[in-house]
């Protein structure tokens, strides 16, 4: 389930703690919120800082092949600094998502 | 005590943060938020999108070391109005081995129709064949295509709480997030066996771009809905009788059908020969007599055979 093109990039053990703060019979659906939740921001950080021009490129990229490590390798090579940015918007969004729940 | 167990107020919080996520994406990425919709996608589907290419290809390596299907629909289709003396006056052996043939080249063709004579051929060749009525278009209804690719599907919702672990076979195919198009498959919110079956062996059909849909989409989706079709492989010798359960594949996918996990693996859909290469007709069983299922169109040549080597 976890091995998407950004996975390398996550934290995941943050991912459980965040999942661990709802009732268990609860926690499969908060984990599919909380992931689904950084799926969308991976895909806006990505199409903020990529190139126009590449956007159907990635876009057809990440429909074709969602779970494939190649992608960011891919936009290593358009986005400067991509891992970088990539962590930061999902270390974020970890931290809103505990503030919310705590 | 209400039967309904309310929801964690973190899981609400939760579930409004996510609607926020997916809020926003769309409003500032108009684009990509376009591009998804043309596809019928969101993010949530094309991430599974690709997970059912992956699943495609894991079926079809599946069905090389797979074991023989389960021969007994075969028989309850041969024992159809005691099709067995019918089939040996109806078709030979040799014109069974000519038919299999003609289709195997047939679905070589560019998607889409035979030309009426061929498609007449073997409406009526099938039928001797597999002892019921099958046909490219039934009551003045026809679909795009009746030659085609067929994608490998997910497994669908039969009910809003449904899940995977509930589908006795191939979990590998996952399950769609949403339910299909045609709605839940239970009946008066029961599970019936009826609404099992109809989830084990269902096709995908473009509905969606059939010219008169948007004018008669009242009229056409309950025709539509659970209609019974019969996909023929006949790179193997294999066939299905399904029904229509789900809307798609989308055009851009290139693809005209798609089959649930027990379909693209029992009839060897995306077998080396077959590459997903179908014939996809209607079946006319007003009476409800055909059951849903996989045919061994092999078994019906082997008994062909012995029926010959006896007479």
């Amino acid at each position: 389930m976890r091995n998407f093109y950004y996975a390398p990039l996550v934290r995941w053990e943050r991912v459980e703690e965040i999942i661990m703060l709802v009732p268990e019979d609860e926690r499969e659906e908060a984990e599919r919120l909380v992931i689904s939740s950084i799926d969308h921001v991976v895909i806006e950080t990505v199409l903020i800082h990529l190139d126009k021009q590449h956007h159907k490129e990635f876009m057809q990229k990440i429909h074709d092949a969602y779970h494939d490590p190649s992608v960011l390798d891919w936009l290593k090579d358009k986005i400067s600094d991509v891992e970088e940015k990539l962590k930061n918007a999902i270390s974020q969004t970890k931290t809103s998502i505990i503030q919310l729940l705590s | 005590m209400s039967k309904f167990k309310k929801t964690s107020p973190k899981l609400n919080k939760l579930r409004l943060f996510y609607a926020d996520a997916k809020n926003r994406f769309h409003k500032t990425h108009l684009n990509a938020s376009q591009w998804l919709g043309d596809r019928g996608l969101d993010v949530e589907s094309l991430k599974m999108a690709g997970k059912s290419a992956i699943t495609a290809t894991t079926l079809a390596g599946a069905v090389l070391t797979s074991q023989p299907v389960d021969a007994r629909m075969a028989e309850k289709i041969l024992g159809l109005n005691n099709k067995e003396e019918h089939l040996v006056a109806e078709v030979t052996l040799e014109e069974h081995e000519e038919i299999m043939n003609k289709m195997a080249q047939m679905v070589k063709m560019p998607p889409g129709h035979l030309n009426r004579e061929d498609e007449l051929y073997l409406e009526q060749q099938i039928s001797d064949m597999v002892g019921f009525e099958v046909t490219a278009e039934l009551d003045g209804h026809r679909l795009n295509h009746s030659i085609g690719i067929m994608g490998g599907e997910q497994h669908l919702k039969r009910f809003p709480t449904d899940s995977l672990a509930q589908h006795d076979e191939y979990q590998q195919a996952g399950i769609a997030p949403n339910r299909g198009a045609f709605g839940w498959f239970t009946e008066n919110g029961e599970l019936t066996q009826q609404a099992i079956q109809r989830e084990k062996y269902y096709f995908a059909v473009q509905t969606l771009y059939l010219p008169e849909w948007n004018q008669n989409h009242d009229e056409l989706k309950p025709w539509y809905k659970y209609r019974k079709m019969i996909a023929i492989n006949p790179a193997d010798g294999m066939a299905a009788v399904g029904v229509v359960g789900d809307a798609g594949p989308a055009q851009w996918a290139g693809k005209q059908f798609g089959g649930s996990p027990e379909i693209i693996k029992d009839a060897k859909i995306w077998s080396k020969e077959a590459r997903g290469r179908v014939i996809l007709f209607f079946v006319d069983d007003p009476e409800d007599k055909v059951p849903l299922g996989i045919v061994d169109l092999n078994q019906i040549k082997e008994q062909l055979a012995q029926a010959e080597a006896a007479s």
